[in-house]
């Protein structure tokens, strides 16, 4: 066999392999959308399995599934929330990034050592504090609420200290003989340098808040401010679950984060590579 | 400090002069646009804090959660509205909670990784939680936790000799505590939780949160479904 003719037959198997692959990744997605326009005792039935729908595609579900459910609403408290988490997050992680990045202050590192311990604490242990203040600002049942742990991000700091720590320090001094002071220099010349770091987190940040489960579950209570997540815990009914609706719900709570995916495709992908996190 | 402002005031001011009064408004705005929205951002929210925190409900007169059902027997249903009546509470001053949508059995491994669990111990520990209500064999298994109040503590002195014919009872993992059985829940099984509602399949069963303070909002809640209401 010939050196092309081996590269070849590789190339088909790595193709093979991965289209094997990414099926696989498919198919909860191509059952949740199957399911969700099947009536719903094609979709409990399991002898006969049916992939595709017998007695045609109930579109309606979809109707049926907006109409009964406020989707207006939670879309709303959901995006929100996002849009806030992701605002403070990068707000307060740039300026923190900064400080202990590039400013020398005493205990720096014993503060920075703090906000990493943070990071190695389970998130349940915060909840407790985090609930008692919430409730005693009397922020239960709303966006500030919902919005409350995602003000500070412990793993944004870290994100954006090592942004500030791999620019040149050069930039800075240029800018402080140019008579920038320490706002004007992290405002107008640093800050726009680390938009890359700031994108990455802000994906990270918008993720984690649109699968958030427990916290809004624990600070609303009320069906008019709840998201997303939380709402569609509640779909499972008392004597049974109607699948084709449930999975309906789904689809339409994934709408979202497909359009944030498809057009922040190029950033979110840096922003894995760039991070080293995963989802 | 103030001569400095002064002086910068002046500066500004005199940059200001002949021009029109969308000039002057696209200036304002493009040298200091971050801190316009930078302080309306700060007036609202304290704004915005101070309203909340003096006009909020924030405190609880009961807190229930009744775990594991799929039953609409939540805030604002016919369960709530015969309680806070039965009760005589007024939600405008405290709220009355009902939680229905948490969903854990500790007897399976500890409820381990459950986020409904984990808010359960949220609340019960932050002293949120007064009671919660499960089939009796899960909370029995729950009541191993530590988190339900021992029934024979003397906050619960009056709790317990009404229903002490109906105690279930678990032996916690804290052996320090106790290496014998502790009653640490109330069999409510024949309550209109069961008869009128349908919560449970199994029977019904109450326990009380170890941290809860508000001991006389759960005898209220226990005489009122047991009382045939």
């Amino acid at each position: 066999m010939d050196i092309q003719t081996r590269d070849r037959l590789n190339k088909v198997i790595m193709y093979v392999i991965l289209t094997i692959m990414a099926f696989i990744m498919l198919v909860p997605f191509a059952w949740m959308i199957l399911t969700a326009v099947k009536t719903n005792q094609e979709a409990i039935s399991v002898a006969p399995f049916y992939i595709f729908p017998q007695n045609g595609w109930h579109w309606e579900n979809f109707a049926e599934v907006w109409k009964s459910y406020n989707f207006v609403v939670l879309y709303k408290n959901t995006l929100l929330m996002i849009f806030f988490r992701v605002v403070c997050a990068c707000l307060t992680a740039t300026m923190a990034g900064y400080a202990f990045g590039r400013l020398h202050f005493p205990g720096k590192n014993i503060m920075f050592s703090l906000v990493l311990i943070q990071m190695m604490i389970p998130s349940q242990i915060f909840i407790i504090p985090q609930y008692l203040m919430v409730s005693k600002l009397g922020w239960l049942n709303t966006t500030a609420g919902l919005v409350f742990p995602g003000i500070v991000t412990a793993f944004g700091t870290y994100l954006l200290k090592t942004g500030y720590e791999g620019l040149p320090m050069d930039l800075e001094e240029a800018a402080g003989l140019d008579g920038c002071n320490i706002g004007q220099k992290f405002l107008k010349i640093m800050m726009p340098l680390t938009r890359s770091s700031m994108v990455s987190l802000g994906i990270f940040t918008a993720l984690f808040a649109f699968k958030d489960l427990m916290w809004p579950m624990i600070v609303c209570t009320n069906s008019a401010t709840t998201t997303l997540s939380a709402g569609l815990a509640k779909m499972q009914g008392q004597y049974g679950s109607d699948y084709p609706t449930m999975m309906a719900s789904a689809v339409l709570a994934v709408i979202p984060m497909i359009v944030i995916y498809v057009i922040f495709q190029k950033q979110f992908v840096e922003g894995i590579a760039t991070s080293g996190g995963k989802l | 400090m103030i001569e400095r402002f002064r002086s910068f005031w002046k500066n500004e001011s005199d940059k200001l002069e002949g021009k029109t009064a969308r000039q002057k408004a696209e200036y304002v705005w493009e040298y200091y646009w971050l801190w316009i929205v930078g302080i309306s951002f700060a007036v609202f929210m304290i704004i915005f804090t101070v309203y909340r925190a003096t006009t909020a409900v924030k405190d609880h007169w009961f807190y229930l959660m009744l775990a594991d059902t799929r039953a609409e027997v939540g805030n604002d249903t016919e369960l709530w509205d015969g309680y806070v009546a039965y009760s005589g509470y007024d939600p405008a001053e405290k709220n009355v909670e009902f939680n229905d949508e948490a969903y854990f059995d500790y007897s399976k491994n500890h409820a381990a990784g459950n986020q409904y669990y984990n808010m359960f111990v949220g609340f019960t520990d932050a002293g949120v939680l007064d009671a919660v209500t499960m089939e009796p064999d899960k909370l029995s298994s729950l009541g191993e936790s530590g988190r339900l109040m021992d029934l024979r503590d003397e906050r619960c002195a009056r709790i317990y000799e009404k229903y002490k014919d109906r105690l279930i009872y678990s032996i916690p993992y804290d052996k320090e505590y106790s290496t014998d059985p502790v009653p640490i829940g109330i069999d409510i099984s024949d309550s209109i939780l069961i008869s009128r509602y349908h919560i449970y399949e199994n029977g019904c069963a109450l326990g009380i949160g170890v941290q809860s303070g508000r001991i006389e909002a759960v005898e209220k809640f226990l005489d009122y479904v047991c009382g045939g209401n």
